[in-house]
C-alpha cells in the first residue's frame, strides 16, 4: 500500500529522468516531435511572423489529405506490409466524388458514404489476393494502384469534374478560425488510442513482429490483414474524397504522388517496421512535420521542384537512423 | 485414456511420417515422448497443436472427439502448446504476450492493462519466475527468460493438456530443474503434461511414463520407474545401442591450434585466457549467460574483441567479421541454425555450396556443375544425410538432418578450428551419436575443436578438456580424471574444483 501511495505523488526529478530514458531508448518514437519543434523554429527564423492560429489550423486543412491517408498506410506497415493501391483508391475517389456526387444533403452523404464503401471493398480485394494466394503486398498493391489509376483515368481522362458546391463549402467552412478537419484530428486520436487496445490491434503488432508466433499464438493471421487493408482502403477512400472538396476538383492522377508521401509520413512518425513499433499518433506528427517542411522550402524560396527531392532524402536518412539505432542497441545488448 | 489420439495417419508428399498411430495419457500424469529423427513425434504434436491436420483417425478427450483445424482451435478445445520455436512477438510487454488474443474479450473491447498485468504477475508468482515484471518488453529479456514466458503464457489459457516441446532446450540446469517442478505441478493441478526432450535424464528425473516413437509408428510404452536409458535407447533405435558416446582417444599434440590471452569484450568477457592444442576437443561450460556465448561470436568475429590477443595456428589474428574467421580457418556451427546457420528455403545443394561458391566458378562467372557435385556428395555422404537428393528443401529436413547440412557447409570451406555452439541442442538421439563420433572424429585429423553444450553429460563423455566459465572467465581448466559432473557444476558456480592426485 505504502508502495502505491508514494508511486501516486508527483515526483517531478523522477518523471523527468525516466522521461530521458525513454527518449534515448525509444530515439525513433520521440523523433517526430522533436522534428516538428525544429521545422516550426526554422520557419519562425526564415519568416518572422508567419506561424498563427490561423495559419496553422489551414496547415492542418492542408495536411489533411495526407494524415487520412497515411493511417491506412501506417496499420498496414505495423503489420509488415506494404499498400501502394492508397494512390490509385485516392485517385479514383477523388474522381467519382468529383464527378458524380449530387448537390443535396442526401446526395453528399450518400457520396461520401458509396466512396467509403468503394475503399473498404478495394482494400477487402488487397487482402484478398494478399492472404489466399500468399501473395507479395508490394507486388499484390502495385498492381491493384494500376487497375484503380486505370477506372480513375476512364472515368476522367484529364483534371476537372464537376464538384458539388454544397459539400466543398460545408467542408471548408470555418468555424470561429476552425476549418473542419481540425475537428477530425481528435477522431483519430481517439480511434487509434482505443484500436490499439483491442485485440485486433495487439494482434497487429504481434503478426508484424512474428507472424508464426502469431498464427501459433491462434491468432487468426489471414483475416486481421483483410481488416488491415480494408482499413487502409477505407482510410485511402476518406482522404481521396477530401481532397475534392480542398482542391474542389477531381484529378485522376494526384493521388500518385502518396505513395512516397504516406511511406515518409509514417516513417518519419516513427513507424518501424524492423522492430515492430510505432503509434498512429505520431504519424499524425510525421504527416503534418512533412507538409510544413514544404512550407519552409517555400519561405526560403526554393522551388517547389525540391520538395520531391527533400522529402526522398529525409526518408532515407530517419529510415538509416532508425536501423542504426537499432542495430547499435542490438550491439549493446549483444543479441546480435 | 483422458486423452486419446486413434490410428492417425498423416503423410508429407507421399512420405508416411505417421501410421495408424495411437496415443494417449491420463490427467495427472507426466508423460515423455521420446523418439529418433523423423520418428513422427514432432508430427503428431503438430496434429494434436493443430498446426496439421491429420489425414486419418482421431482425438478424443474426455470422452468427447475434437476436431481441431487449426492453433486457435486447438487451444479453445483446451490443449496448449509450449512451442520449441518460441511464439512470442518480441514487440510486446509480457503481460500483452501472455494474455495475446485473449479469447474472453468480445470483438472491440479494450484490453484492461492494470487486470491482466496483475494477473501476469500473479501466474508469474505462482510459477515461481523471480527477475521479470509483466511490463518488460519481451525484445528485451534472455532467451531463458522468454521460454520461461512462453510457459506461462500457455498456462495462462488454463489447457487441460499441456505440450512441452524441447521446452528445455533453451534452459541451464538450474532453470531445467524449475521445468520439471513445474511440469509435476501442473500435473498435480490435474493436467496432462506431455513432455518432449532428446535429455534422458530429465525424462527419468521428471516424467512418469514414457512413449517411445520409431518410424512413424507407436514402439511402446514404459513406466520409468521400471525402466533404464539402455532399454528406452533401444527402443528407439530398434536395435541394441553400441555406445551412445565414442571412444575417447587423446589425439591432442603440442602444438596449439587456439590460444587467447587475456581477451576481453566489455563487461561480459573480462580476460579469458584459454588454449587448444591440434587434435583436442575442448569443452566449454557454466551456466547460462557467464560469457560463453560472447566468446564464441568473438571467436567467429561476430563481434570484435575490446582487449587481448588471440592466436590461431600460431599466427596472431585480429578478427573483424566473420569472413576474417573464415580466412583463418575457423568455422562456427551457431546456436540457433534456422536463423544463423541455414537458408531454410534453398535447397541442401545451394546452402553447403553457398560459402564456397567463389572457389567453384569456371570462365568467371558459372558455378561448376561438377566440381559442386563432388562436393556435395561427399559431404552428404560422410554426413549421412536422409533426404531423397541433394534438392531438397533444408526446411523440409528434421531437425537432426538441418543440423548435419551446417555440419556439411562449413567442411566446405575447409576449417581447421571448429567452434561448436551447442550444436546438440534440438537434436535427437541418433543424430547426436554420430554429430558426437563426427567431433572426435575431427579432432583426430588434428583439427582444434571447441566444443560449448548446456548438457553437463556432453562435456564429460566427449571432450579431453574441460574449461568452466564463470563470470566473464574461465574459472577451472579440467583434464583427465578430473573432467567430472561435480567439478564442473563446482566450477560453474566459482567454487574450487577437486583435482585427482595426479592430476595436471
Amino acid at each position: 500500500m505504502e508502495k502505491q501511495a508514494e508511486k501516486r505523488s508527483f515526483d517531478v526529478k523522477a518523471t523527468l529522468q525516466n522521461g530521458l530514458t525513454y527518449s534515448r531508448k525509444n530515439f525513433d518514437q520521440v523523433l517526430p516531435f522533436i522534428l516538428l519543434v525544429v521545422v516550426l523554429v526554422l520557419i519562425s527564423i526564415v519568416q518572422p511572423g508567419a506561424i498563427s492560429g490561423k495559419w496553422l489550423a489551414n496547415k492542418i486543412d492542408g495536411a489533411m489529405v495526407l494524415i487520412l491517408a497515411s493511417m491506412g498506410q501506417s496499420l498496414v506497415m505495423l503489420m509488415y506490409g506494404t499498400d501502394l493501391s492508397i494512390a490509385g483508391i485516392i485517385c479514383l475517389t477523388n474522381t467519382l466524388s468529383a464527378l458524380f456526387m449530387p448537390n443535396t444533403p442526401f446526395g453528399v452523404i450518400g457520396t461520401i458514404l458509396a466512396m467509403c464503401l468503394l475503399g473498404v471493398v478495394a482494400g477487402i480485394f488487397n487482402g484478398f489476393i494478399i492472404t489466399r494466394f500468399k501473395m507479395q503486398p508490394f507486388i499484390v498493391t502495385l498492381a491493384t494502384w494500376s487497375i484503380f489509376d486505370g477506372l480513375a483515368l476512364y472515368f476522367l481522362p484529364r483534371d476537372g469534374g464537376n464538384v458539388a458546391p454544397l459539400y466543398s463549402n460545408f467542408m471548408m467552412q470555418r468555424i470561429g478560425i476552425l476549418p473542419i478537419s481540425v475537428f477530425i484530428l481528435p477522431l483519430l486520436i481517439l480511434m487509434w488510442s482505443w484500436l490499439k487496445r483491442t485485440r485486433f490491434g495487439v494482434a497487429i503488432f504481434a503478426i508484424g513482429r512474428n507472424e508464426t508466433a502469431a498464427h501459433n499464438s491462434g491468432i487468426n493471421v489471414n483475416m486481421v490483414k483483410l481488416k488491415v487493408y480494408a482499413f487502409s482502403g477505407l482510410f485511402a477512400a476518406l482522404a481521396g474524397t477530401y481532397r475534392t472538396a480542398y482542391v474542389a476538383s477531381g484529378s485522376p492522377t494526384a493521388g500518385d504522388g502518396y505513395v512516397l508521401l504516406t511511406c515518409c509520413a509514417a516513417v518519419l512518425g516513427g513507424i518501424n517496421v524492423a522492430s515492430g513499433r510505432g503509434s498512429l499518433h505520431r504519424t499524425i506528427v510525421g504527416a503534418f512535420v512533412l507538409q510544413l517542411i514544404t512550407d519552409l522550402l517555400v519561405f526560403c524560396g526554393l522551388s517547389t521542384y525540391w520538395t520531391s527531392l527533400i522529402q526522398g532524402a529525409l526518408l532515407i536518412i530517419v529510415v538509416a537512423t532508425n536501423s542504426g539505432l537499432d542495430l547499435l542497441r542490438k550491439k549493446r545488448n549483444l543479441e546480435v | 485414456m483422458d486423452l486419446e489420439l486413434k490410428n492417425i495417419s498423416k503423410s508429407f508428399s507421399g512420405v508416411k511420417a505417421l501410421k495408424n498411430v495411437n496415443f494417449g495419457a491420463n490427467y495427472g500424469e507426466v508423460r515423455a515422448l521420446l523418439g529418433e529423427n523423423g520418428a513422427g513425434k514432432s508430427t503428431l504434436i503438430k496434429i494434436l497443436a493443430g498446426s496439421y491436420t491429420a489425414d486419418e483417425g482421431e482425438i478424443w478427450l474426455d470422452g468427447k472427439q475434437l476436431h481441431i483445424k487449426s492453433p486457435k482451435d486447438a487451444f479453445e478445445q483446451g490443449i496448449g502448446t509450449v512451442y520449441q520455436e518460441l511464439s512470442l512477438a518480441q514487440n510486446l510487454d509480457v503481460a500483452h504476450n501472455v494474455f495475446l488474443n485473449d479469447s474472453r474479450l468480445k470483438t472491440g473491447q479494450m484490453i484492461n492493462r492494470r487486470e491482466i498485468e496483475r494477473k501476469t504477475q500473479e501466474l508469474l508468482d505462482e510459477y515461481e519466475i523471480d527477475g521479470v515484471s509483466p511490463t518488460d518488453i519481451v525484445r528485451e529479456l534472455s532467451l531463458p527468460y522468454q521460454q520461461m514466458i512462453e510457459i506461462i503464457k500457455c498456462l495462462a489459457k488454463d489447457p487441460k493438456v499441456v505440450i512441452l516441446d524441447e521446452a528445455t532446450s533453451a534452459l541451464a540446469e538450474d532453470r531445467v530443474k524449475w521445468l520439471l517442478r513445474i511440469a509435476r505441478k501442473m500435473a498435480n493441478d490435474g493436467r496432462i503434461v506431455i513432455f518432449i526432450s532428446h535429455r534422458m535424464a530429465e525424462i527419468f528425473e521428471g516424467c512418469d511414463n514414457v512413449t517411445v516413437f520409431r518410424n512413424g509408428e507407436n514402439a511402446g510404452e514404459r513406466v520409468l520407474s521400471e525402466t533404464n536409458p539402455d532399454d528406452l535407447v533401444s527402443m528407439m533405435l530398434g536395435r541394441k545401442q553400441q555406445g551412445y558416446y565414442p571412444e575417447r582417444i587423446d589425439h591432442s599434440t603440442d602444438e596449439d591450434m587456439l590460444k587467447i590471452e587475456d581477451l576481453r569484450l566489455k563487461e561480459k568477457l573480462v580476460g579469458v585466457n584459454l588454449s587448444v592444442k591440434k587434435g583436442q576437443v575442448m569443452g566449454v561450460g557454466g551456466l547460462a549467460g557467464q560469457g560463453q556465448s560472447e566468446l564464441f561470436r568473438v571467436l567467429s568475429g561476430a563481434l570484435v574483441a575490446t582487449g587481448g590477443k588471440m592466436f590461431v595456428d600460431g599466427k596472431e589474428s585480429h578478427l573483424k567479421n566473420p569472413a576474417d574467421s573464415i580466412k583463418n580457418g575457423i568455422a562456427l556451427i551457431p546456436e540457433d541454425r534456422s536463423t544463423q546457420g541455414l537458408i531454410l528455403p534453398l535447397s541442401i545443394r545451394e546452402n553447403i555450396a553457398l560459402p564456397v561458391i567463389n572457389d567453384i566458378k569456371k570462365f568467371g562467372v558459372l558455378v561448376d556443375r561438377k566440381k559442386e557435385k563432388k562436393i556435395i556428395d561427399d559431404s552428404m555422404d560422410i554426413l549421412k544425410i536422409k533426404a531423397s537428393d541433394a534438392e531438397a528443401r533444408v526446411s523440409s529436413l528434421s531437425g537432426g538432418n538441418q543440423q548435419k547440412v551446417v555440419f556439411a557447409k562449413i567442411f566446405a570451406t575447409n576449417p581447421k578450428l571448429f567452434l561448436l555452439y551447442d550444436c546438440t541442442r534440438g537434436v535427437d538421439v541418433g543424430t547426436k551419436a554420430e554429430i558426437f563420433t563426427l567431433v572426435r572424429d575431427l579432432a583426430s585429423k588434428g583439427n582444434g575443436v571447441l566444443f560449448y553444450s548446456s548438457d553437463v553429460e556432453e562435456l564429460v563423455n566427449l571432450c579431453d578438456s574441460v574449461a568452466v566459465m564463470y563470470d566473464g572467465k574461465v574459472s577451472a581448466v579440467l583434464d583427465g580424471a578430473d573432467i567430472t559432473k561435480e567439478n564442473i557444476i563446482l566450477a560453474s558456480v566459482g567454487e574450487p574444483v577437486i583435482r585427482s592426485e595426479k592430476g595436471a
